[in-house]
């Protein structure tokens, strides 16, 4: 059943979605990976260019045939890239001068007979030219699949609740937020989270884990749900990340390639979810009538993934140069009113301020931050309509808020927010590290009117998971009512991260990503540490 | 197998779910307080604004439904919410005697008063407000106090409230300890800045 499943996905996998796990699989035969792209016209058809355990440079092109074979026109096409893979120098840091010693033409389909036949004339004419003999090779659907069940299907877990789990999310229609609690069981049980492995066991599974990964998102990666894509890449780093720390493994021996190949796949979604944006002018989706629900907390997750994606490319390089412009011209100076929904909004806020001070850093954006913790202290001390906790999605706080004319269940039904933050504390630490003294003297009395909570980790690794199980500790702060400025500031200067995991810590930008998509794991400890790398300094006048 | 019906059975098992829930909070002595959900973790800990700390852990609380085989040929709606009925109140008081016992064991010795035996009159009340920190609404106006406990009767409580109508001294005595606990919260209030 589960070998028709990952046949089922294969023979309809577009060729991104299936070069994603193709990579994973790549580094689950210990090959490292050292270019993959996702077809610009400058790459001379060199998807995934990557060096075999026995340090020989092999050169991969991509294509997707679902269900159907590679017909001599569409080789024609792809001929010249071929040619170009097999005796070109790569160019590429740290291979500029090297030829590839070995070629792929890698189909998820199968390949015609004729153009067998044209495959080996082009090996002939390179073999003339000095080549070795067979230089371009063929990986098919056959090889695939059969990779794809060894490196994958058997370490699946084999219980009936994980096969349900796996059957839903196929079912799902694909256009939805990506359950996060679906694929949760599936990713802890196919790394064994509940086990201690050694080093060989815990690198098949995170390479199981990755194929399952690409094979759930199935119905997403039809509908170009990148955002469903992103969630499930980020997860399955994060998960592997957790493995590692949670046996006391090295991560960079034995999850960093899978982490990084997954990295660049979220990087390419991020990317692509920025081509669409200049296509469609508005950031609206699917119904419209329902859009006065959704459409500003939606913009707001755009702008900061936005924000993130330009922070990201703005420190590595960006792939695509003109994805520079768009990204600016995208993410507003000021966000519109009520743009604050729940706390959940809050990581959102911050990437987005975060972006507008590398942009032009301005005390504008950190009284915004003062405005915005003022709004949020009101709110949870007023009479009603508390702004819910980072737990509660927009779908949540809409569902909450229409309740009777939707006729459900109320996602609230047993939690209060009155006189709680899971944020608060966030936002005081930016305005301290800001010094904006008298904004923060101005809302210390409310601050020290409200409970302030946390969920603490009992070991780092579990900061990483979606959910950390039993063994973290729901942490009440109370604030003494007087305090030192002095005080809060040594408070607030410490660097935070204690409890999340050092792969993670090391990677600020996963880690922004993280919290971005799952706010609950904006803890007063994460915030800190990401304002430390991602805050600028703007000139405020102290005191 | 014999027929059977879960789709619509799975309706009704809804219902009765949502009932127990919405009924368990309905009568139970704290369904005026604040509940929260906890989403992941089982550990618990307060760090107040003395810097005093506080751990705990969660409790299961179970109880039973009991169905006997020859009940179920005349078993109505209105039976099976009498038997929920019964399981709600189980609940409920495992509940309140749960959160009797923690609020007991976690109260500090300053906030506890020993009645030594005395039965519950004005000068208990007198004593109780003398240890508690009350507070006030901006207005002026004291919040709410909630009692709970087997000593605070509805009988009681109207003893009291006549027994401190009928004699002026006390309610002097009252509306004194109510004036010395405005001013010590708005000294609170005074207190709550940020300095230096």
């Amino acid at each position: 059943m589960l070998e028709r499943l990952i046949e089922n996905w294969l023979d309809s996998a577009g060729e991104r979605s299936y070069q994603r796990c193709f990579c994973q699989m790549l580094v689950g035969q210990e090959y490292r990976i050292v270019h993959n792209t996702e077809h610009t016209p400058l790459e001379h058809g060199k998807d995934v260019i990557a060096v075999s355990p026995c340090g020989k440079v092999v050169g991969f092109q991509l294509k997707g045939n679902p269900g159907k074979s590679l017909k001599p026109s569409q080789f024609h096409e792809i001929r010249g890239q071929l040619e170009q893979l097999a005796t070109y120098t790569l160019g590429i840091p740290g291979y500029e001068r090297k030829i590839p010693d070995e070629c792929y033409l890698v189909t998820n389909g199968e390949i015609d007979e004729a153009v067998s036949a044209e495959l080996q004339h082009l090996n002939g004419a390179l073999e003339s030219r000095g080549h070795p003999p067979e230089k371009i090779k063929t990986i098919t659907r056959g090889t695939l699949l059969s990779w794809a069940n060894s490196l994958g299907l058997s370490l699946w877990p084999s219980e009936i609740e994980d096969f349900g789990n796996l059957i839903e999310l196929l079912n799902r229609a694909g256009n939805e937020i990506f359950p996060a609690d679906v694929f949760d069981p599936l990713l802890r049980h196919t790394l064994r989270m509940h086990e201690t492995l050694k080093a060989s066991e815990l690198r098949r599974r995170i390479t199981s884990a990755a194929v399952m990964t690409a094979v759930a998102l199935h119905s997403f990666s039809r509908r170009k749900n990148y955002f469903a894509e992103i969630t499930a890449w980020t997860l399955f780093a994060t998960y592997a990340i957790a493995a590692c720390e949670k046996n006391s493994l090295d991560f960079k021996k034995n999850a960093a390639e899978a982490v990084l190949t997954a990295r660049g796949a979220i990087r390419g979604l991020v990317g692509q979810l920025c081509d669409e944006i200049p296509e469609r002018g508005i950031l609206s989706e699917g119904d419209p009538f329902s859009e006065f629900a959704f459409y500003r907390p939606r913009a707001l997750l755009i702008y900061a993934l936005m924000g993130i994606y330009w922070m990201w490319s703005d420190a590595e390089g960006w792939n695509e140069p003109k994805h520079k412009a768009v990204v600016e011209g995208l993410i507003p100076e000021n966000l519109p009113p009520q743009s604050l929904w729940g706390e959940g909004a809050i990581p959102h806020l911050l990437a987005f301020t975060w972006y507008q001070k590398r942009i032009a850093a301005s005390p504008a954006q950190d009284e915004f931050v003062a405005a915005v913790l003022r709004d949020i202290l009101r709110n949870k001390l007023g009479p009603a309509g508390h702004l819910p906790s980072p737990y509660y999605g927009i779908e949540d706080v809409v569902r909450h808020t229409y309740l009777k004319i939707l006729g459900c269940d109320d996602p609230f039904e047993g939690d209060g927010f009155e006189g709680t933050s899971y944020i608060c504390e966030s936002l005081m630490m930016y305005l301290v590290r800001a010094n904006l003294k008298e904004r923060c003297k101005e809302l210390w009395p409310d601050f020290t009117r409200i409970n302030h909570e946390r969920v603490v980790p009992d070991e780092a690794w579990r900061f990483a998971l979606y959910r950390t199980g039993e063994g973290a500790t729901n942490a009440t702060n109370i604030y003494p009512s007087t305090m030192q400025w002095r005080d809060l500031q040594k408070l607030c200067a410490e660097q935070g991260g204690a409890d999340i995991p050092e792969a993670l810590k090391a990677d600020p930008i996963l880690l922004l990503l993280f919290v971005t998509i799952f706010p609950f794991r904006a803890s007063f400890s994460a915030v800190k540490f990401l304002h430390k790398t991602f805050d600028v300094p703007t000139a405020t006048t102290p005191g | 197998m014999l027929p059977d019906f879960p789709e619509t059975k799975r309706l009704f098992s809804l219902f009765f779910r949502t009932y127990m829930r919405r009924k368990v909070r309905e009568v139970s002595p704290y369904s005026a307080v604040q509940t929260r959900y906890l989403h992941e973790g089982r550990a618990m800990k307060i760090t107040r604004a003395d810097q005093s700390e506080s751990t705990s852990g969660m409790e299961r609380l179970s109880t039973h439904l009991e169905i006997k085989l020859d009940e179920i040929e005349n078993l109505t709606l209105q039976k099976a919410i009498e038997k929920h009925d019964a399981m709600i109140a189980d609940l409920v008081r495992k509940q309140t005697h749960f959160v009797r016992e923690r609020i007991s064991s976690e109260l500090p010795e300053s906030q506890s008063l020993d009645a030594k035996g005395r039965k519950f009159d004005a000068q208990v009340v007198v004593d109780m407000l003398e240890k508690m920190e009350i507070e006030f609404y901006p207005d002026g106006a004291p919040q709410e106090l909630f009692l709970d406990g087997p000593l605070f009767t509805a009988e009681r409580m109207a003893a009291v409230e006549k027994e401190v109508e009928s004699n002026p001294e006390l309610k002097r005595k009252f509306e004194e300890i109510m004036a010395k606990k405005k001013e010590e919260w708005r000294a609170r209030e005074a207190d709550r800045k940020l300095v230096g």
